[in-house]
Formats: C-alpha cells, sequence, structure tokens
C-alpha cells in the first residue's frame, strides 16, 4: 500500500513542480495547463508551430496523459488537433522513441537507446515533438500513419501542401 | 516504511533558497535525499529514486549503462553533507511554524521542538492527533464531570457551550433585562427581548462613556497639572509680594493711613538694600494657606521710611573763618500710597535735586580754595620779600665784620650763618618750610 501511496505522491508533486515550472518560466513556443485542475495526470498543452517549417504560424494542442510511475514510466501524448505525419498515428497519438516505455520492445526495431528514460521532463518531451515537427523529411521508416508515410514518399509537394493547409486550419480553430 | 516516509519526505521539503542544480537529482529533480552514486559511471540520485529505477528497468537513468542494485552505493560524504546542510523550512510552515533550520535537523526539530507537529493523543481510548502546542489544553468528554444540570454522563458536542438545560440571564442584564432560563431558551429570547432592538445603542452608549471617561481622566490630569502651577505661581507672588512690601496692595486695600507718626528711630542716609534686611521690622509671616495674606501693616511702612533730614555740613572742608549759615536740604518722606513708578520717579527727583545741590556746593567750594590760595600767596611773596631784604642786611653786616681776604675762598652757609645768628634763627624758626626752597615754590604756580 505505502507504495503506490508514496508513487503516487511523488509523480504528483514532481508533475506540480514541473507545471508550476513551465508557467513560470514559459519556453518559447509550448504552453502547458491541466484539462481538470483536479487531476495533475492530464495534461493539455499548445504546441505554436516552429518557424521556417511546414507548421509554421499553426496552434497545435495536444493531450499528454502521465501515469502515476512517472518518472519511471513516460506519459502518453495524443493530438487533438488533426495532425499529417508519418509518425502521428490518425487518431493524434504521438509516437516518438522516448514515449516508449523502456520494458517492452514491442517495435522490435528501436534500439532502447533511444527509449523512455526517468530523467525526461514534460519540456524535454515536448521539444523533442517540436522538433520532430521541424524535420523537413520526416522519418518514413515504420510509420504510425501509413498513409502519410506514403504520400511523403511518393508526393512530397503534396504532402506539404496537407501539412500546410493543415496548419492554417489549426490557426483558424485556435482563433475560433 | 521508513525509507517510503524519508522518500515523501524529500518531496515535502520546502527550501529556503534556490539550490545548485548538481545537487538535483535527475529523477525527481529535488536536492538529492540520501544520495547514491553508481560505481560503474558515477552517476548521482536520490538512493529512492534510483532503485525504483532500477527495479523498472536495470539501467543507468543518463547514459544507460546497465546497472544492478549492487552497483549503487551511498555517494561521498561531501555530497551527503552538502544536501543535508541546505536550509529548508519546517514542514508545517503551512500552519504558522516559522522555524528554519538545516535540512538534517528539520527530523529533530518535528520530533521535539515544532508546536505544529500533530502528535497522537496520548490518551489510549483517543485516537486523535492534535498539534503539540494544542495538546495541553486538548481534552476529553470523559475528562469532564458529568454535567451538573442535566445528569448527563459524558456531555458530549451539544455541551460545547454549556448544558442547554443550564439556568443562564439574558445577556443584556447589564442593561436591565430581568430574564432567566434555561440556556437553550435564549436565543428565542433574543428575538423577543425588548433590549435587543437597543442592542446598537447600548453599544453606541458604551462607546461614548468609555471615550468621555478617557477625556475626564485626561482633564483630571490636566486639573493637577494647573494646580501645580497655581501652587508654584503662588509662591512666586508671595515672593513677589514680599519684595515690593509696601508697594504692593490689592486694588481693596489702596487706602493706607500715611499720617501714623513714627516712633522709632531709624537709620538715616544709608539704606539696607538686601532683601532680608530691607524689612527689619516686618513682623508678620506671610501665611501658608491665606493665598494674599495682609502683611504690612500701615504703622510698619512709617517706622521704615520716616521723612529724615540730611544734616548739610562740611565743618572739614569749609575755612574755620567761613561764617556762612550751615544749609540743610529738606527730603521728602518717601510716598508709600502712591505707585511703586510714582515711588521710583519722586527718588529720581531727590537724586537730581541732590545731584545740583552737590555741583553747587562744589563749585562754590572751588571758589573759597582759589580765593584762599591767593591769599596765602600774596602773604608768602610778602614774607619772601622780607628775608630777602634780611638777607642782603645779614650778607653786608658780614662783610663788614670780616674785611680781609680770610673769607674770601670760602663759600657762605645761610645756614651756619642762620644759626650763627640768634636772630635770625628765631625769625626763620617759625617759618621752617621756607628756608630750603623759597625762591621756586609752588606759590608762583597758584
Amino acid at each position: 500500500m505505502s507504495k503506490a501511496q508514496s508513487s503516487s505522491t511523488q509523480s504528483n508533486i514532481i508533475l506540480k513542480r514541473q507545471l508550476m515550472e513551465l508557467q513560470k518560466r514559459p519556453v518559447e513556443g509550448i504552453s502547458a495547463g491541466l484539462v481538470d485542475d483536479d487531476n495533475i495526470l492530464e495534461w493539455e498543452v499548445m504546441l505554436i508551430g516552429p518557424p521556417d517549417t511546414l507548421y509554421e504560424g499553426g496552434f497545435f494542442k495536444a493531450r499528454l496523459s502521465f501515469p502515476t510511475e512517472f518518472p519511471l514510466l513516460p506519459p502518453k501524448m495524443k493530438f487533438i488537433t488533426p495532425m499529417w505525419h508519418p509518425n502521428i498515428y490518425p487518431d493524434g497519438g504521438v509516437c516518438i522513441s522516448i514515449l516508449h516505455e523502456p520494458k517492452d520492445d514491442e517495435y522490435g526495431y528501436e534500439s532502447a537507446s533511444e527509449r523512455w528514460l526517468p530523467v525526461h521532463t514534460v519540456e524535454s518531451i515536448l521539444l523533442s515533438v517540436i522538433s520532430l515537427l521541424s524535420s523537413d523529411n520526416p522519418d518514413t521508416g515504420s510509420p504510425a500513419n501509413v498513409e502519410a508515410a506514403v504520400q511523403v514518399r511518393n508526393d512530397l509537394a503534396g504532402y506539404r501542401k496537407k501539412v500546410r493547409r493543415l496548419a492554417r486550419q489549426s490557426a483558424e480553430a485556435a482563433w475560433d | 516504511m521508513t525509507s517510503s516516509s524519508s522518500s515523501s519526505f524529500s518531496l515535502s521539503y520546502s527550501y529556503v533558497e534556490a539550490v545548485n542544480p548538481n545537487l538535483l537529482c535527475c529523477i525527481c529533480r529535488t536536492p538529492f535525499n540520501v544520495p547514491a552514486t553508481t560505481k560503474s559511471c558515477s552517476h548521482t540520485f536520490c538512493w529512492e529514486c534510483i532503485c525504483s529505477a532500477i527495479a523498472v528497468l536495470p539501467q543507468c537513468p543518463i547514459d544507460r549503462s546497465p546497472l544492478s542494485l549492487e552497483d549503487v552505493s551511498l555517494a561521498s560524504p561531501i555530497v551527503r553533507h552538502m544536501v543535508s546542510e541546505l536550509p529548508v523550512y519546517c514542514t508545517h510552515r503551512s500552519l504558522g511554524c516559522d522555524h528554519q533550520c538545516e535540512r538534517q535537523l528539520l527530523e529533530h526539530h518535528l520530533k521535539d521542538e515544532c508546536l505544529y507537529e500533530p502528535l497522537p493523543c496520548p490518551e489510549r481510548k483517543c485516537d486523535q492527533f492534535i498539534k503539540r502546542k494544542d495538546l495541553k489544553s486538548h481534552s476529553h468528554p470523559d475528562d469532564h464531570q458529568s454535567c451538573t444540570t442535566c445528569d448527563l454522563k459524558f456531555p458530549d458536542a451539544s455541551h460545547a457551550s454549556g448544558c442547554p438545560d443550564a439556568q443562564v440571564s439574558c445577556e443584556h442584564q447589564p442593561h436591565g433585562c430581568r430574564w432567566t432560563g434555561r440556556q437553550a431558551d435564549r436565543p428565542d429570547h433574543l428575538e423577543r427581548c425588548p433590549y435587543e432592538p437597543l442592542k446598537e445603542f447600548f453599544l453606541m452608549n458604551s462607546k461614548r462613556i468609555t471615550a468621555l471617561e478617557a477625556e475626564n481622566q485626561r482633564l483630571k490630569d490636566r486639573l493637577e497639572e494647573l494646580a501645580f502651577v497655581f501652587d508654584r505661581s503662588r509662591h512666586d507672588v508671595h515672593a513677589m509680594k514680599y519684595l515690593l512690601h509696601p508697594w504692593f496692595k490689592l486694588p481693596a486695600n489702596a487706602s493706607h493711613n500715611p499720617t501714623t507718626s513714627s516712633s522709632t528711630s531709624s537709620p538715616t542716609g544709608t539704606m539696607p538694600l538686601n532683601g532680608t534686611d530691607f524689612f527689619p521690622h516686618s513682623s508678620s509671616q506671610p501665611d501658608e494657606h491665606d493665598p494674599f495674606p495682609e502683611i504690612f501693616e500701615g504703622e510698619t511702612q512709617h517706622t521704615l521710611f520716616p521723612p529724615h533730614r540730611i544734616p548739610f555740613q562740611y565743618p572739614h572742608l569749609l575755612p574755620p573763618d567761613h561764617t556762612a549759615p550751615p544749609t540743610s536740604i529738606s527730603v521728602a518722606p518717601l510716598d508709600l500710597d502712591g505707585t511703586l513708578e510714582h515711588t521710583f520717579t519722586s527718588l529720581r527727583d531727590s537724586v537730581v535735586v541732590l545731584a545740583k545741590t552737590v555741583e553747587h556746593t562744589g563749585r562754590r567750594h572751588d571758589i573759597a580754595l582759589t580765593t584762599e590760595n591767593v591769599r596765602v600767596a600774596e602773604e608768602l611773596a610778602g614774607v619772601k620779600a622780607a628775608v630777602r631784604g634780611i638777607r642782603q642786611q645779614v650778607h653786608r653786616i658780614m662783610m663788614e665784620r670780616v674785611p680781609g681776604n680770610e673769607m674770601g675762598d670760602k663759600r657762605m652757609d645761610p645756614d651756619m650763618m642762620v644759626s650763627g645768628n640768634p636772630y635770625l634763627r628765631s625769625v626763620l624758626g617759625s617759618y621752617p618750610a621756607l628756608t630750603k626752597s623759597i625762591p621756586t615754590t609752588s606759590v608762583t604756580k597758584l
């Protein structure tokens, strides 16, 4: 009993501190808050599309769901804003290696060296996602969104156009 | 159990100042609690954090090198000391404890000192946790005697503010309400109590009374102060009155009897000026209880300042044969009925008259002296001529008597000549001063 209790308190306290930190000293392009003020484990974050990328000018809303074992285990991240990216599932789930639990190698292709570490923070996760979006040529190996990956390979211009359209739409949606 | 509690402890520390980032655990992001270092890669974490991380994955959370519990040992003493000496606030700061101490001392503070630390009630039956400072005042229902009014064995929450059946009186009793009844009925009574609507009035009134009492006290103090000042002034007035003596008058007492004749002898010419001797005959002393006692009687005034005459005679200055009749100046008696200023004015006038008289006398005296001197000079000149004549005669006689050369070289000594001549000696003896310096004496000056 004391184990689970202590672990959940620990994750609560760490998350609270990280949220406070992010709100006190905001990182450029990131804004974070809670979905429900009573639940520290569910975050809603807003990423601003990095300049000089396809996502420039877009506002991308996402949810972070933390396990009670945080920071020993990684959170799950899911975009609410529609995204078009080989590494983002059609339902918005983000598939990056640092968010994968270190134990089980369900994907079988990643080296363990790329996966979650307890030393990661919300800030480092979000920075990784921003860097994923900033990349001009997305990695299409083992894609989360196969259609997007195929379009990247076959019709890069069309892919870019679609991404830019989504970014514009996201900006409009954010203003509504 | 202990390790788990110490872990949650580490997260609840509240540090006084920002901590050097090198002392922060990468996993929990707080200063190390029981710092542990990996032997293989020399990374440091909290003991608790690295153990739970290894339980999930046997890797170093920083460089992913393989790691097992055996590879983790306590960090070097310097690291342990640095974190255990970090200043922290007491865990019960939010409850009001302002204590600040090194982290390693906090446990001791909570265990033995902190007044806000919840402690289990020592009573066996009681399972409450009470703040240390409230422990003494903490009591159990069992501790109470059974209620005397309603015989309830263990008074419960309903007895928090006394037994509902207890006889109480209205809270407006001081204002005159005579209601008494059960405590439980008091709220009902208050709704009907005729004094209740006047509550505000009573409150206002009592405030005013308090204010007035305060003012009263202030005025009393002021009065005391003034009484003191008055007392001092009274003494000053006494002193002044004593100094002013006959000139001090009350308007009602302005009429004195100035005609009383003086019978006692008084010093003439001189007036003692020191305060105590000034009124040597004042018999009555100022009465301490009467602010303005009538201490000076008319008679004393006139014994002190009788009208007197200063005899105007200068026998030693006037020549004996001076036949001018001795004059005397009459000095007016002191006017004790007038004001002090008036007295001063008249005194000054007297002084002016006196000064004039003195000047006049001096001048007359000078003239008399000059006249006298001229006369003496004339007399002297006559004598001088006579002496010269005699001298020539003597000379001739001597020359006749000693016609030879014996006396040719000898200077004639008049003294010898005089002493040799009994006649001359008798003549000159009556003018001894003339024998030596007749020709150039001050006679010419006159």
